[in-house]
């Protein structure tokens, strides 16, 4: 169920990596299919797994299926975020005349995307942190602001290296 | 056109919102939305292109509906996503049938603005200024639209943050779709109409800066033309 939840999350990112590889077109359309959803998986396959181990080591009250739940739903939000972009997406990386525009409004799409993510990945959590021991609940008030901005780098790292039609300058 | 419906998209923009998210009636709904967007923006288009005359008059009028349209088709799988991520999975047909509800709010005060701009560009406006006045009349119009699209959502929380996604996301899909179909107005300092424009330009932002700075500084303007003029 979770999984079958990450790949619907990993397809509807890459319909908005296949309209931003519409501004090179050819290979770049399957590689920006590829980049769009990498970033999502990043978090959920690396940073997720480490923010596991760390909540397991405060003794916190969630369990792996808790954790992993909030993971997909939060991952088919921006997903769903980003395939709703898409068409319009389309439109701006064919017909803007500049790079940069396509730069700020592709990372600008990315960035709410981590956003929508940030946010559903918190709130579903935030009851089963709100019922942890005191001591657990003030390591976990420092862990979870440090994994949501560990996550967002890491994406925007992923994104960076993986859709260079958004960095390149022409 | 269902002229009671219009006279309540007016009034009463939260029922015609709420009958759109209950699917009841919308197929008169949106039949009779794409009719007032359709007629609005042709009107509004012929108005604008009247400060060149001629072929313009029939360019843009034929344009400004593409425009609109164009935008609420990318704006609906946009609209719809928005809500479902902020906590309201609403089904697509109650998504579309609001967003053309609002983009029929949009083309009636489109509609109210026209005699404005016309009467604007009679009485000798400059291009700058035309421009501008058009814009105001978009953003009026963008004004009343948003108040429909706020009806719909309701209370409830994610409303702030839906309508702020969704504005950021459809100025700049509105914005670019405007920005490839221009010339509406026609070029200053350019005899020749065309249907389209292909050279560089900027863009959307760009532009709208330079000529709120010549309405400010019309020697300025007319220097930068000179210079500019083939």
């Amino acid at each position: 169920m979770e999984g079958q939840r990450l790949l619907l999350a990993i397809a509807l990112a890459a319909v908005f990596g296949v309209a931003l590889g519409l501004r090179k077109g050819g290979v770049s359309i399957a590689l920006a299919a590829l980049g769009a959803p990498a970033g999502v998986a990043a978090v959920a396959l690396v940073a997720v797994p480490a923010f596991a181990i760390v909540l397991s080591l405060a003794n916190a009250p969630v369990d792996f299926m808790d954790l992993t739940r909030a993971t997909t739903r939060a991952a088919v939000r921006a997903g769903l975020f980003l395939a709703g972009l898409a068409p319009g997406a389309a439109l701006l990386v064919v017909t803007v005349e500049d790079s940069i525009t396509v730069t700020i409004a592709g990372f600008g799409a990315l960035l709410i995307a981590g956003v929508i993510a940030s946010r559903s990945f918190s709130r579903d959590l935030h009851p089963y942190l709100a019922a942890a021991p005191r001591g657990t609940r003030a390591v976990l008030t420092l862990a979870m602001p440090a994994f949501l901005v560990f996550a967002a780098v890491l994406a925007a790292r992923v994104w960076w290296l993986a859709l260079p039609m958004l960095v390149e300058v022409s | 056109m269902n002229v009671a419906l219009m006279n309540r998209l007016l009034r009463s923009p939260a029922d015609v919102a709420r009958d759109c998210k209950e699917d009841r009636d919308v197929a008169a709904v949106a039949a009779s939305a794409i009719l007032a967007i359709a007629l609005g923006a042709i009107l509004f288009g012929a108005a604008v292109g009247s400060w060149r005359g001629s072929a313009q008059i029939g360019y843009a009028a034929l344009k400004l509906p593409l425009v609109t349209l164009g935008t609420l088709v990318l704006c609906v799988p946009a609209f719809y996503s928005i809500a479902a991520v902020f906590g309201r999975p609403w089904p697509l047909r109650a998504a579309i049938s609001i967003m053309l509800a609002a983009g029929a709010r949009f083309s009636l005060v489109l509609l109210a603005a026209t005699p404005v701009v016309w009467l604007t560009i009679n009485l000798g406006a400059s291009y700058d200024a035309v421009k501008l006045v058009a814009a105001l009349a978009y953003a009026l119009g963008g004004l009343a639209a948003l108040t429909l699209l706020l009806r719909g959502l309701g209370d409830g929380p994610g409303k702030v943050a839906t309508v702020v996604t969704f504005m950021l996301v459809f100025l700049v899909f509105g914005g670019q779709m405007a920005w490839i179909l221009r010339p509406y107005l026609g070029t200053p300092g350019r005899q020749d109409i065309t249907l389209f424009t292909r050279e560089r330009e900027g863009g959307l932002a760009w532009q709208l800066l330079q000529s709120v700075q010549y309405v400010l500084n019309p020697d300025e303007a007319s220097r930068a033309r000179q210079e500019t003029r083939p």
